[in-house]
């Protein structure tokens, strides 16, 4: 029972998940898992897509169900604000709102306070916000994020952790990251929904691998459901990047699920699965569709280009979404511009993912992770050009690309 | 076309190309033939029955049409519907010249011509094709509204020479304002060979009661039995009003325009069964 052992795991909350690890990658640390929460079974590894204000930009719920997305997110800020928590509530909560019966996951409100709001400042009673504009102030405590989050009613809740960008350095990393293991308690706390809603701590520490660790320690020791790795995919250099992450996973129980929060680039989740993470969330896939850009198996499509404007083949013959069963690229390059381009383009995007992430999973309970990687950088990077960061990852976990 | 009622108003069923659609019947508003921010599993469901699709829109596709081969329905992935060509985009008005249809493209003002029409026409493949003509300000001089009236007469003779056997063309009628020159091109319209007639540059400037008069005006003039389409109208009660003049076929932005504004239109059609 996680990895520290002697150090009592008293459960201080309940779960309302099970998480069972069907096979492990013999070589690296990827493992296929069955995620089970409220709303339904989530196979992981898995890529969530964002629906940050309610609704998949784009996208009716019933067809992000139709891509076949087990869980997506929602995001506490914008929600907070319109059409805010009571309503949520009294319409009760956003699966109903949103006529939405898979899953959702909801984040604490803190990092768009931090990343939205230039002016925020952070206290230990919670993040501070004073408008610029006439001088309201806004605070946001653990206890009135968990509150938000009971009411907007996600399978999946997160604590309000003390954010820090990943290039900031000095004492104010530490005083964040022992800040966040006091908030988690009043988190704990205020959680009023333990038996449907799953409490995920999140590991802060920057780019210090002894802060990371220490706080890994405190989050261990509370006995979650599940655990996320947050504070990464800011500024910081890959390289760095794939460190704290592969720490985060040594450290964290086998037998609960970890979320990498904001990490959505193919090539970023395929590494990170070799890693030994669970669960993704990005807004990438939509946002780059709406510039008209399609993923692909051997990296982006940008359909914008005018050699797409007489081209009648699908995106990806491969690909069984409603967009490649119906469309060419030379209709998607006349409407790449418009909205409906990105709605279209979105949808081929999402189910891209999922695809992916579907892929990998396969490949590992088969036994055939390691050759599935190789093939999958082979096809991003065809001239074996990989990218150094992933080479040294990769490397790490035992899969030799070059 | 079949008409199977009349008294104030008029309904029917139209037969397109082994399709029967009951009129009067609405024809919404597309962007390049798709509903706006509709994608087809959802349009699907709308049960909709005939699309419009504009000349404005379609005009920088011609090239991918024609390569295409496979016309506007299965290009955007709605085979199930009808679509209607026409000349004139509902939500921009663009002041054509005397002698030409203008339309606006990335590479500045473009002028078509009937045979460019009738070219694209062929790569869309619609049920309908309205013949080519351009709106006039219902306060255009004598002179505009008689130009216009001629040099539509000619497209369409143009278009119905280049009609192929199962092509259904709609002669489009206009002159504006004008009741003598709305009747010269009604007549003269009506002795074409044409299936169907387009009341065209309506749902522009016109005041209510000029409206009625020339719709009236019009119907006066054309073969009783062929369908009868309009151009754009608003809102649902000027629908009504029409339906009882005896329009069959309408052009309608009032959905999209409604849902852009972020207003849904709720009608209490419960309340109506009294009446019947």
């Amino acid at each position: 029972v996680g990895s520290y052992p002697g150090i009592p795991t008293i459960s201080l909350i309940m779960s309302a998940l099970t998480f069972v690890v069907k096979q492990e990658c013999g070589t690296s640390k990827a493992r296929a898992s069955d995620l089970t929460l409220p709303h339904g079974l989530v196979p992981t590894p898995i890529f969530m897509p964002v629906g940050t204000q309610g609704t998949i930009k784009g996208m009716t719920s019933q067809q992000i169900g139709d891509t076949g997305a087990p869980i997506i997110l929602g995001n506490t800020y914008h929600l907070g604000h319109r059409p805010g928590p009571d309503i949520i509530d009294e319409m009760g909560g956003l699966h109903n709102f949103m006529n939405w019966k898979g899953n959702l996951l909801t984040d604490s409100g803190g990092f768009q306070m931090v990343s939205l709001l230039k002016f925020a400042n952070i206290t230990e009673e919670g993040v501070n916000f004073t408008s610029p504009h006439d001088g309201t102030s806004m605070l946001l405590t653990p206890e009135m994020s968990i509150q938000m989050q009971n009411k907007i009613g996600a399978d999946i809740i997160m604590a309000l952790d003390d954010v820090v960008s990943s290039t900031t350095t000095g004492p104010r990393v530490e005083e964040a990251m022992h800040r966040t293991l006091r908030w988690i308690d009043r988190c704990i706390e205020a959680h009023s929904k333990p038996d449907s809603q799953n409490l995920f701590g999140i590991v802060q520490g920057g780019l210090d691998p002894e802060l990371r660790k220490q706080c890994l320690k405190g989050l261990i020791q509370r006995d979650l459901p599940g655990y996320a790795i947050g504070g990464l995919s800011g500024g910081e250099s890959k390289n760095e990047f794939w460190k704290m992450v592969s720490i985060c996973t040594d450290y964290l129980p086998k037998d609960k699920p970890r979320y990498l929060m904001g990490v959505g680039f193919p090539v970023d989740l395929i590494v990170c699965v070799a890693l030994g993470v669970d669960m993704f969330d990005c807004v990438y896939p939509t946002r780059t569709a709406r510039f008209g850009t399609a993923l692909v198996a051997n990296g982006q499509m940008n359909l914008k280009h005018k050699k797409y404007k007489y081209d009648f083949s699908p995106i990806e013959d491969e690909c069984e979404c409603i967009v490649c069963s119906s469309f060419t690229r030379a209709y998607l390059h006349s409407q790449a511009k418009s909205q409906y381009g990105g709605q279209l383009i979105s949808i081929h995007n999402i189910a891209y993912q999922l695809r992916l992430m579907r892929t990998a999973r396969n490949s590992i309970l088969d036994g055939k992770f390691v050759e599935f990687v190789k093939e999958f950088m082979l096809l991003q990077f065809p001239n074996g050009d990989y990218p150094d960061w992933t080479v040294d990852a990769l490397m790490s976990v035992g899969i030799n690309l070059k | 076309f079949e008409l199977n009622a009349e008294c104030q108003g008029r309904r029917g069923v139209l037969m397109l190309n082994g399709v029967a659609i009951q009129t009067p019947c609405l024809v919404p508003y597309t962007e390049e033939g798709h509903l706006p921010s509709l994608t087809p599993d959802i349009v699907d469901q709308l049960k909709l029955e005939m699309l419009q699709v504009s000349l404005q829109d379609m005009w920088p596709n011609l090239q991918m049409m024609e390569k295409y081969g496979n016309g506007i329905k299965k290009l955007n992935n709605l085979e199930n519907h009808l679509y209607m060509f026409i000349s004139r985009d509902p939500l921009t008005y663009y002041e054509s010249n005397k002698n030409n249809v203008s339309i606006n493209t990335k590479g500045g003002i473009r002028t078509v011509s009937s045979k460019d029409y009738m070219q694209l026409a062929r790569s869309i493949q619609p049920d309908i094709i309205t013949s080519i003509s351009y709106d006039i300000s219902w306060v255009s001089s004598n002179k505009r509204k008689r130009a216009c009236v001629e040099n539509t007469l000619k497209w369409l003779d143009e278009c119905l020479e280049l009609k192929q056997v199962d092509d259904i063309i709609f002669g489009t009628i206009v002159g504006g304002s004008g009741e003598m020159d709305r009747y010269y091109s009604a007549t003269q319209t009506s002795q074409r060979n044409v299936d169907g007639f387009m009341f065209g540059g309506f749902g522009l400037d016109e005041e209510e009661e000029e409206k009625y008069r020339i719709v009236n005006k019009i119907i006066e003039n054309i073969d009783a039995s062929k369908p009868r389409a309009i151009t754009d109208q608003g809102d649902p009660v000027c629908v009504m009003e029409l339906v009882s003049h005896g329009i069959d076929i309408f052009n309608l932005t009032y959905p999209h325009t409604m849902s852009c504004l972020g207003i849904a239109i709720v009608f209490p059609l419960n309340n109506f069964g009294k009446f019947i």
